[in-house]
């Protein structure tokens, strides 16, 4: 049996094989996933994003235990950062996520040094956990960096998670944040404030009004710790889904993710081929070199080597 | 190739069995082999068998790191190595450390316990042989 077919069959070890030679860029990887590809675009992708601390993992875990309740397959991609210095990482969000099941798999990835804040596997390990037949796909993201516009490529609807206490700062949080949102929640709401961060964030969510023309953000009040709020929230996530399916933000999000992916693919494998020619001619040492010394600028170097490729 | 970010990591599962609450040394370990540049899923306390057997196959690492200080290794390091086999999985090898006993070594190692790290073995011990372990399985 291929791993491609066995991953078909929900086997675990095949699954997380696979996902490994994703994330090393193994090219066997890529025929497992041509295979799979056909079996895709059954799940619901639902991004977690929020800063560091802000609950995210512990909210993952209740949202297993609610669709787990409801029969649904879940996986969980939990996503943390590799160090820069060391290339490696403690990949702690498993410690709220303790459960198993058969109807459940988590997966922590590490960015390994990906810039967008995310993994650069996470876009094939979805398709991996979508073929295998998990039918919801809960990814937390890191929450910083780029990672909270990013999930936007890759899940259909993002949750924000913030917390009460963010006192004035809310009025200055990074420009852009309630654009990113399909439903924002404010976690801990057993600490005090949290009356006073929904209304913020409602006040602000006017101000930029309704999404795709007829979804206006929910803001809901949530205590992941004990999921007080967690069936509000899971009933949320799915009328949005609902709505984003007919009013017709799914398959124009399609469009953009397909971009989006083909340029990721045809980026490395054009870059990749390019440079291996400049290598094997001697140009791109040649061109670096001259550049270093000061004898020739960049720009003038990248357009010399943009005509040694067209030769 | 100058593109691959794609290489592969060390992954190395460290996990807490057992009811007793002190996670410092095996947060320790964890860190130390997260400073050589591996992947360490570190799963927390009180973390059962079959809970240490999943994460391991789901988060495809290549060496299982158990620390146990309950006194309970006798009951749960051969457990998880039943679990492994019971899942096709007892090629990922296992390593334990904490408080384990020298009389108790041997019996464990026969198991097929791969190494016991007993408390005041040093970190670099520890990283070295997860290396030593990795290397093996790439062979
Ligand atoms: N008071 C209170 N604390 C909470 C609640 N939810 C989570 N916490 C605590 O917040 C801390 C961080 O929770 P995590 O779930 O690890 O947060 P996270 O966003 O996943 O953190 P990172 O992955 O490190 O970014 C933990 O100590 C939780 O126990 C809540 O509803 N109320
Ligand atoms: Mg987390």
């Amino acid at each position: 049996m291929s791993m491609a077919e066995a991953v078909l069959q929900g086997e675990i070890r095949a699954i997380s094989r696979l996902i490994s030679k994703i994330e090393n860029g193994e090219p066997d990887a890529l025929e497992q996933l041509k295979q799979l590809y056909q079996h895709t675009g059954n799940a619901v992708v639902i991004g977690l994003t929020g800063a560091p601390g802000a609950g995210k993992s512990t909210l993952t875990n209740q949202l297993i235990s609610n669709y787990l309740e409801k029969g649904f397959k879940v996986a969980v991609i939990a996503v943390d950062p590799s160090s820069v210095f060391t290339g490696g990482g403690v990949l702690g969000d498993r410690i709220r996520m303790p459960q198993v099941h058969k109807n459940l798999y988590i997966r922590s990835l590490a960015t390994r040094g990906y810039l967008g804040g995310l993994s650069k596997a996470i876009g094939k390990t979805i398709k991996v956990l979508d073929a295998a037949g998990y039918q919801r796909i809960i990814i937390e993201t890191v929450g910083t960096g780029q990672s909270e516009i990013e999930i936007r490529n890759f899940a259909q609807v993002v949750v924000v998670v913030n917390t009460p206490n963010m006192g004035d700062d809310i009025q200055t949080l990074k420009a852009g944040i309630m654009e990113i949102g399909d439903i924002y929640i404010v976690n801990k709401a057993d600490l005090p404030e949290a009356d006073r961060t929904v209304s913020d964030l409602i006040k602000m969510s006017q101000i930029v009004g309704p999404k795709h023309g007829g979804w206006m953000p929910p803001v809901l009040k949530v205590i992941a710790a004990d999921g007080t709020g967690v069936p509000e929230l899971v009933a949320e996530i799915e009328k949005y889904y609902l709505y984003a399916s007919s009013a017709g933000v799914l398959s124009m999000n399609k469009l953009a993710m397909a971009k989006n992916e083909l340029m990721e693919e045809l980026k490395e494998a054009i870059l990749a081929e390019a440079l291996q020619k400049l290598q094997e001619n001697g140009k791109w040492e040649e061109c670096s070199s001259q550049v270093a010394k000061g004898e020739l600028d960049p720009w003038t170097g990248a357009e010399h080597l943009l005509k040694c490729l067209k030769q | 190739m100058v593109l691959q970010s794609g290489e592969k990591k060390i992954r190395v599962l460290i996990s807490k069995a057992g009811l007793d609450g002190h996670e410092v040394g095996a947060k320790v370990v964890a860190r130390a082999l997260a400073d050589a540049g591996m992947e360490v899923i570190y799963t927390g306390l009180r973390q059962t068998p079959e809970m240490i057997v999943d994460t391991a196959i789901q988060e495809d690492v290549d060496v299982i790191g158990i620390s146990i200080l309950s006194g309970a290794h006798m009951f749960f390091l051969p457990e998880i190595l039943k679990l492994l086999a019971e899942k096709n999985a007892d090629d990922i090898p296992v390593i334990a450390g904490g408080v384990i006993p020298v009389e108790d070594i041997g019996e464990l190692k026969k198991a097929g316990i791969k190494e016991i790290f007993p408390a005041g073995s040093t970190m670099q011990e520890i990283v070295s042989y997860v290396k030593k372990l990795y290397q093996e399985r790439q062979d």
